[in-house]
């Protein structure tokens, strides 16, 4: 059901997806956001990020969800882009050994850049390239075991898990942000900070 | 095995992603340029940015570092029928920073384990090389709200200002509101300052006020049409209008307009004229315009630096560089910070605006009820200064410190012998500076220092003649409190380069997407 401009919302959450070009982080951005998928090789030009408002346990649930632009590419994201992450989607290419390999560097990144606590989801995508599949789900669960997150392996071209992956992210940051507060607590939180944009645009997040 | 770029042709390669060069990088993109964005620090924002400490002691050392290149700075290679000139990353920024020296204090623990307790906090540390403010009405706030790189950043209201005369720091009234409960200050001086304030905001509609003025100093509009004298003569000149010079150099003209632009900026975002960056100022605004840049298909490299600049010698135009890669890079544009360009093209000038910076970590506030942030000046001969000293002091409230620490900014136009000399005796007014290694004095009531470094800071013009016409350079950080000046000049490059193209409009705009529900 199609919502107008303004869709009331009761929690706002940004997530990041991290990791390596190519291993479908936009395609499952836009799997999620306008159940769209366009096979193309060409890196993404124009997507900042993109919103879906879900529903948990009777509440709306804004969703921010941010694409690196690119700078992964030589490993120059911002410091910026971390800020006020609540969850994190680390994405390898299941039929990519060197995507898995690098997930333990973009571990350590967000160790030093996001705040302390975020939520992580360990994401093995492309998992419909059977024949090709180099990196095996046990492989995956291990190192999400390790990380002591979640793991799922998804397909945004077959559509498989992606839902799954964004809520199970989801309900693990309202559990962790929204449901331990009273009430009032999260607007209290703004302490004075200033958002210049003309509309309200985060004035309702959690925190 | 160096990661090689699969393009070497652009439509611009941008060096540096200091605040300049980062808005232009957003607004080529933008409008559909292809660009290259480089930068030799492993980090944004450039004589711009923000560090934390582990960063800024680093940064402190290349600094103060001694060329070891045995390189001949003005050899002539030739590369594929090219001019191929040298570049000096590290040397050419030497030349714009002077008189560094950095000093740990004893606090509590002994000195030794300073440097090791600020080390470990270090990632809570934004610390800024050139710290500014923004305006709440301005050209940077303007363009952070219509291009959309506002929503990547957070703000907090500077509110507080105190100035500091007769041996007393007085909280200056900055607003209406601020006037009428303002206790330093009589009704009578109270009334004088209104009049004048309803005045500058509208002044323009009331020319027979000023016009016997125009050429005179804005002092003596003060004076003797407004009868403001004493404190509150210099609250007026110092903490509205921000000027870094002696008041007695600006005239009646120049004085109403910044007042009235200090006016015009209250209001907007509470009771506050300016606001202040969340997480430091300098490096989240470039990397919001990078942001823009990457998500339009600018490609970005950190840490990597630029052996050549190539020329063609008949057209004296500038075609390509020659990355640490080896790798042959060719655009039609490029836009440089100084710092990247061939050694041959910079002279030295006395003349270069030079700002003496101190950046401080003490352990308490310096006034009472200052909030997260506050602007503190001294007007000039208070402390034995030729020209005003501004301090901007942070909490960790801003996200620039640790709790329980405080950061302070000093700055002034340079004029002694060194940065130190020049912003010693303000910084004697507001913290414990008796603290050293012989008696360890740590004072309960003042702040004490944990951490001082002090810096001189040009901003360089380059003018050589021989400079091809398709390099855009992008100026240092000027030494005013904000980057209005540096906006403008973004603004300016772009209309050069891209002349009729539209300056930064505002990309789609992902909340306006229907939002489904599921």
């Amino acid at each position: 059901m199609a919502q107008s401009k303004s869709a009331a919302y009761d929690y706002l959450i940004k997530l990041l997806l991290i990791g390596d070009s190519g291993v479908g982080k936009s395609c499952l951005l836009l799997r999620f956001s306008d159940d769209s998928f366009t096979p193309s090789f060409i890196t993404t030009i124009g997507i900042d990020f993109k919103i879906r408002t879900i529903e948990l346990d009777g509440k709306r649930i804004k969703l921010q969800i941010w694409d690196t632009a690119g700078q992964e590419r030589f490993r120059t994201i911002t410091t910026a882009y971390y800020r006020g992450a609540m969850g994190i989607l680390l994405v390898y290419d299941v039929t990519d050994e060197r995507s898995f390999n690098n997930i333990r560097n973009w571990f350590s990144n967000i160790e030093q850049h996001a705040s302390e606590g975020v939520n992580k989801i360990l994401i093995g995508n492309k998992c419909d390239w059977v024949e090709k599949k180099a990196i095996t789900k046990e492989q995956g669960q291990a190192l999400a075991d390790e990380f002591k997150i979640k793991f799922l392996e998804t397909s945004a071209k077959a559509n498989i898990n992606v839902e799954e992956a964004f809520f199970t992210l989801a309900r693990d940051i309202k559990k962790r942000l929204i449901d331990t507060h009273t009430p009032e607590q999260p607007k209290a939180q703004n302490d004075g900070k200033i958002n210049i944009e003309p509309r309200s645009r985060f004035t309702s997040g959690c925190c | 095995m160096p990661q090689l770029l699969e393009v070497t042709e652009y439509d611009v390669i941008i060096l540096g992603t200091g605040f300049i060069e980062s808005i232009l990088a957003g607004a080529l993109a933008r409008i559909g340029k292809s660009v290259l964005h480089l930068d030799a620090n492993n980090f944004y924002g450039g004589n711009w940015s923000s560090l934390n400490f582990k960063e800024l002691l680093e940064w402190t050392r290349s600094i103060q570092g001694v060329d070891e290149s045995s390189a001949n700075e003005n050899s002539q290679e030739r590369i594929e029928g090219k001019k191929a000139l040298m570049t000096n990353f590290t040397k050419i920024r030497q030349q714009a920073y002077s008189t560094i020296e950095y000093e740990f204090y004893p606090i509590h623990e002994q000195v030794d384990d300073v440097p090791a307790i600020l080390l470990k906090e270090s990632k809570r540390y934004n610390l800024d090389l050139a710290p500014k403010m923004v305006p709440c009405r301005g050209e940077l706030i303007e363009l952070l709200i219509s291009s959309g790189v506002g929503r990547y950043l957070e703000f907090k209201a500077m509110d507080k200002t105190y100035i500091y005369s007769a041996d007393t720091f007085d909280k200056v009234p900055c607003s209406k509101e601020d006037v009428f409960t303002n206790q330093s200050i009589s009704l009578i001086e109270k009334r004088k300052l209104m009049r004048f304030l309803t005045f500058a905001l509208d002044y323009t509609n009331s020319p027979d006020t000023y016009k016997d003025y125009e050429e005179k100093s804005f002092t003596t509009l003060l004076i003797e049409k407004f009868k403001i004298d004493g404190k509150l003569l210099l609250a007026v000149l110092y903490t509205i209008t921000l000027i870094r010079t002696d008041a007695n150099e600006i005239n009646t003209i120049q004085g109403l307009e910044k007042t009235q632009s200090y006016l015009k900026s209250l209001g907007r975002y509470g009771n506050a004229a300016f606001l202040v960056g969340l997480y430091g100022c300098g490096n989240e605004i470039a990397q919001g315009f990078c942001r823009i840049c990457a998500v339009y298909g600018g490609i970005y490299m950190l840490d990597h630096s630029v052996k050549h600049l190539l020329i063609d010698e008949n057209s004296n135009k500038f075609t390509g560089l020659v990355d640490v890669n080896d790798q042959q890079i060719s655009s039609t544009f490029l836009v440089s910070s100084i710092d990247y360009l061939p050694p041959i093209f910079l002279k030295e000038d006395e003349h270069w605006e030079t700002t003496s910076r101190a950046i401080v970590i003490i352990d308490k506030f310096i006034h009472e009820e200052s909030g997260d942030a506050s602007l503190t000046v001294y007007p000039p001969e208070t402390v034995k200064n030729k020209y005003p000293v501004t301090v901007l002091q942070f909490s960790a409230g801003t996200q620039t410190c640790p709790e329980d620490r405080y950061v302070l900014y000093l700055s002034t136009k340079a004029n002694g012998q060194s940065a130190k000399e020049d912003l010693i005796n303000a910084l004697d007014k507001l913290i414990n500076l008796s603290v050293n290694k012989d008696e360890d004095i740590v004072s309960d009531t003042k702040p004490n220092p944990l951490f001082a470094l002090f810096y001189r800071h040009k901003k360089r013009v380059v003018s050589s003649s021989e400079i091809p016409e398709n390099i855009i350079i992008a100026s240092d950080p000027d030494s005013s409190l904000d980057f209005e000046e540096a906006t403008i000049q973004a603004r300016q490059y772009f209309e050069k380069m891209c002349p009729g193209e539209e300056f930064l409009p505002a990309g789609p705009d992902p909340d306006d997407e229907d939002e489904f529900i599921v």
